[in-house]
């Protein structure tokens, strides 16, 4: 009735004149719990999140997890790990068990690389696409025994993956093959960077030197007394190693990890530092980088498909898609004007004199990397202009026209030295 | 030669000399609750939150809530897991949904071909070993591992419990439909988790068992449906009391 009445004063009318809206009960039944109960929305926590909390982290959902965005300032942190050493909690990251004989055929049949013959002790690198070729995940998987395989997923994707190959394993492709969901059995942490090993040396007597544990394989020893799993891998191009340790142990390790680095000084950081130290090696996020059109020919990673090998999920279109040709192709840029970040999701625009501007791509993801002090991202092109390195192309911006130029391969340490150190 | 398998870093967690002290999902929350923290087979646990002739009347009278992450968990699979079960541990015939208490621990049938073993704190790691043996001298294909540092488990005990529980969870826990060693896994409070339950000296009691990053989410939201039944927190001492009743 007040808002009746003020419309009316403002308008100069009568409250008559102004009339009243018609009162209609809702749509639908509201349950009165609906109103009156109380809002459960379910948050993951790491075994180590007050910790993060305690140091002053930013947090952020991703997914239904709560992980540190940054610690106060994720340029210090991408320089800690590009010339000291940094830790990161990466426990969101999907862990699967497989165990039996059959593991190594359903990994030929479910990776679109090469599993067969990866020996023990060894991790490899694996893309999963569905039946129509579309990337689905990413992640390594490790060969533990002969019979014994450790498989990652990204954060968000390891419950579609476990469904997936569960859907697989109960279609005739489950002989001699269990599957266990180990996310949250173990927690995760990566330290990387030039000191990384230094650090993680003064907690273990597993021998880290680069021919004793060399970079793309795994072991398994104790951390201050604590059973790891140690992988050497990463995310960000540095000398990396990755310990999987028991959840209950998990604050004793990370704690452990911390005050081991204070004499090289050690940085915590965020999901926000490794994106940026990811895009620096031009490494891609499934779900960001890809959506549910992406293919690996596409999202240049033909290199990953081994087409020689017997069927596997995916190869039917990919012999489609290599026949006809790709008509996009995901790649790296850097911007003309350093300074400038196009914002994730900006069009990439065509225009040719006398016509309209037209969309021809978008960027996909774009920082600005302090190791290179400029702005660098990914972004989806027509293949013949993303296949010509250098080419120049506009992106639109705030009305504004920007131009940029294709970065083929990464930004940063190219030849991928540091990480093999 | 059979096929055992078992994460590695787990199998040797044994072996270690002088074990840190493992904390459950809830430490945090402990720790802001100022309340006195014991070490209990190699977890930190809440001793008492108020008193122990407190925490066991509620669970006695009304209803109580207990956090015992810190029990041995075992995922059992195979498809001929209910005959390598019954020929090493000596497991009853026990359908879906339905457990069996046998020696210490207590196996519940989840599907066809798997199986959850629930042990006090540390015993899961004798039962581990038994089972390790027995795979290796089978010609059976069994996994076993041992899932008891990735998921949560709370206990609601009381008279209230069923309530509780239905507040969050469609299920029926009636006990004609939900018997003591019933175990089923459904939607709660929008999680996943295996509901199981567990009477305890006549007392209805149901454990709560899902991921261990939800531990803390679903502690709240249970406590949060008991308030009108004036829910309370327990600690070890009341938990060792009821069960020390219970084996009497």
């Amino acid at each position: 009735m007040n808002a009746i009445h003020l419309c009316a004063l403002a308008n100069n009318w009568t409250v008559q004149e102004t009339g009243k809206t018609t009162a209609r009960p809702p749509t639908e039944p509201v349950a009165l719990g609906t109103l009156a109960g109380q809002k459960m929305e379910p948050a993951q926590l790491s075994p180590i999140h007050s910790w993060h909390v305690n140091r002053g982290a930013q947090m952020m959902l991703a997914g239904l997890w709560l992980r540190p965005e940054h610690y106060g300032n994720p340029r210090d942190e991408v320089l800690a790990v590009r010339e000291r050493v940094g830790l990161i909690d990466v426990s969101t990251l999907g862990k699967l068990q497989l165990t039996g004989s059959g593991v190594p055929d359903l990994l030929e049949r479910i990776y679109v690389n090469q599993w067969r013959k990866l020996r023990l002790g060894k991790v490899r690198y694996g893309v999963m696409c569905n039946d129509e070729g579309i990337i689905l995940d990413d992640g390594v998987c490790a060969r533990l025994s002969d019979e014994l395989w450790y498989m990652s997923t990204t954060s968000s994707g390891v419950t579609g993956i476990f469904e997936w190959i569960q859907w697989w394993l109960q279609s005739g492709w489950g002989s001699g093959i269990h599957l266990t969901d180990l996310t949250e059995v173990f927690s995760a942490f990566n330290i990387t960077g030039p000191k990384s090993r230094e650090v993680l040396r003064k907690l273990t007597s597993c021998n880290l030197d680069s021919e004793g544990f060399p970079y793309m394989s795994v072991r398994t020893a104790e951390v201050m007394g604590v059973p790891c799993r140690l992988m050497r891998i990463g995310f960000t191009g540095e000398l990396s190693y990755e310990i999987h340790c028991p959840s209950g142990y998990a604050m004793y390790v990370w704690e452990s990890l911390m005050q081991a680095g204070e004499e090289f000084d050690i940085l915590p950081f965020g999901v926000e530092a490794q994106r940026i130290l990811r895009l620096e090696k031009a490494h891609i996020i499934v779900g960001q980088d890809t959506d549910a059109l992406s293919d690996p020919f596409s999202a240049n990673m033909d290199w990953i498909v081994k087409m020689n090998k017997p069927d596997f999920l995916g190869k039917r279109a990919f012999t489609r898609i290599t026949a006809e040709g790709t008509k996009q192709l995901l790649v790296g840029f850097n911007m003309d004007c350093p300074d400038i970040v196009p914002e994730e999701g900006s069009q990439i625009v065509s225009k040719k004199p006398g016509k309209k501007m037209e969309i021809i791509g978008w960027v996909t993801s774009s920082r600005f990397s302090p190791t290179l002090t400029q702005a660098i991202g990914l972004c989806w092109l027509p293949k013949d202009l993303g296949a010509q390195n250098g080419a120049p192309f506009t992106i639109y911006l705030n009305g504004k026209l920007e131009k940029a130029y294709v970065h083929h391969g990464p930004f940063y340490d190219s030849a991928g030295a540091r990480q093999h150190v | 030669m059979g096929l055992f398998t078992i994460p590695q870093v787990l199998d040797s967690m044994s072996k270690m000399s002088n074990p840190p002290i493992k904390l459950t999902p809830l430490h945090s929350f402990f720790q802001q609750c100022n309340v006195q923290l014991i070490e209990h087979q190699g977890w930190k646990t809440p001793q008492v939150y108020t008193t122990r002739e407190a925490e066991l009347e509620a669970a006695q009278q009304r209803v109580a809530i207990a956090d015992v992450s810190s029990n041995g968990k075992i995922m059992v699979q195979g498809d001929r897991a209910h005959s390598f079960l019954a020929v090493v541990l000596g497991l009853p015939v026990v359908s879906i949904n339905a457990g069996a208490l046998v020696m210490d621990a207590r196996i519940y049938r989840l599907r066809n071909d798997i199986f959850f073993i629930s042990t006090l704190p540390g015993k899961e790691e004798i039962i581990k070993e038994n089972l390790v043996t027995a795979t290796q001298e089978s010609d059976q294909f069994i996994t076993i591992t041992d899932v008891t540092h990735g998921r949560s488990e709370i206990m609601v005990i009381g008279p209230n419990s069923q309530e509780i529980l239905s507040k969050l969870c469609g299920l029926d826990f009636h006990p004609s439909v939900f018997p003591n060693m019933a175990a089923k896994q459904s939607s709660f409070a929008k999680t996943t988790q295996l509901i199981i339950r567990r009477d305890i000296v006549g007392l209805a009691a149901f454990s709560i068992i899902g991921a261990r990053s939800l531990g803390e989410y679903l502690w709240h939201t249970v406590i949060e449906a008991g308030c009108e039944w004036d829910i309370m927190l327990i600690g070890q001492s009341a938990l060792n009391t009821l069960q020390e009743q219970s084996s009497k």
